[in-house]
């Protein structure tokens, strides 16, 4: 059986103080399996995620909730080769990624 | 990610955010990842090669003139197993870390469930304006 990741709501209650993600537009560099996307994903307006490893898109995708299916995207891709549309994020996260 | 690679990656992560956006760096930090059973330490687990590789790709951050580090936030991380041998499994999967052959015995040994505890380091850089 997995692991359980942060059963103490360490990593969202840190967030919350230097972070209002609500009503942003969010870029997710390195997501991997969307753990961290569905923490925040709820209050932001718009979140892409993306990551190298296609395994791990694949499953972020088959564990998005379908109420965050409509704002949240993720993309198999390498951050030194991204290609976004300039100025469309208010946040970019690298979280345990770089 | 090589460093190279880290200076690519913020210059593409620097154009995609918006005038006043706003850049979140979060990873683990000194000192080392702890394994523990019901709030006793079984040892530390020696990542001292991760905690290069992080020192190295973090370094470009840092230094770059496209971030200004605005806060910083450190809180422990937990991570919980029910089976000792799965935790030993899955932490031979993570960059730089080894397990010290008496920590991994103790860790076999243990009684679930058995924890890692983690410092990790939340770092608010604001993009700077193009110039």
């Amino acid at each position: 059986m997995a692991s359980v990741k942060d059963p103490e709501g360490a990593e969202l209650r840190a967030l919350a103080e230097v972070v209002d993600f609500n009503g942003r537009r969010v870029l997710e560099v390195g997501c991997g399996d969307g753990r961290m996307v569905r923490l925040y994903a709820p209050q932001a307006a718009k979140v892409l995620g993306i990551d190298e490893d296609a395994e791990a898109i694949a499953e972020a995708r088959r564990n998005m909730p379908r109420e965050l299916k409509s704002h949240v995207r993720f993309r198999v891709a390498r951050a030194e080769r991204l290609r976004v549309r300039p100025a469309s994020f208010d946040i970019a996260f690298l979280a345990w990624s770089l | 990610m090589q460093p190279e690679g880290v200076v690519h990656a913020l210059r593409q992560v620097h154009r995609g955010l918006a005038p006043g956006g706003i850049l979140l760096d979060m990873h683990p930090t000194r000192p080392s990842a702890r394994a523990e059973v019901g709030g006793v330490s079984l040892g530390d687990f020696d990542d001292e090669k991760f905690w290069e590789t992080v020192e190295a790709t973090e370094r470009p951050l840092a230094e770059s003139d496209l971030f200004e580090l605005e806060q910083e936030v450190e809180f422990d991380y937990l991570e919980r197993w029910d089976s000792g041998k799965q935790m030993l499994e899955d932490v031979k999967t993570w960059d730089g870390c080894h397990v010290p052959r008496d920590l991994a015995q103790r860790i076999r040994k243990a009684e679930p469930p058995v924890d890692i505890w983690e410092r990790v380091v939340l770092r608010r850089f604001s993009s700077r304006s193009r110039g």
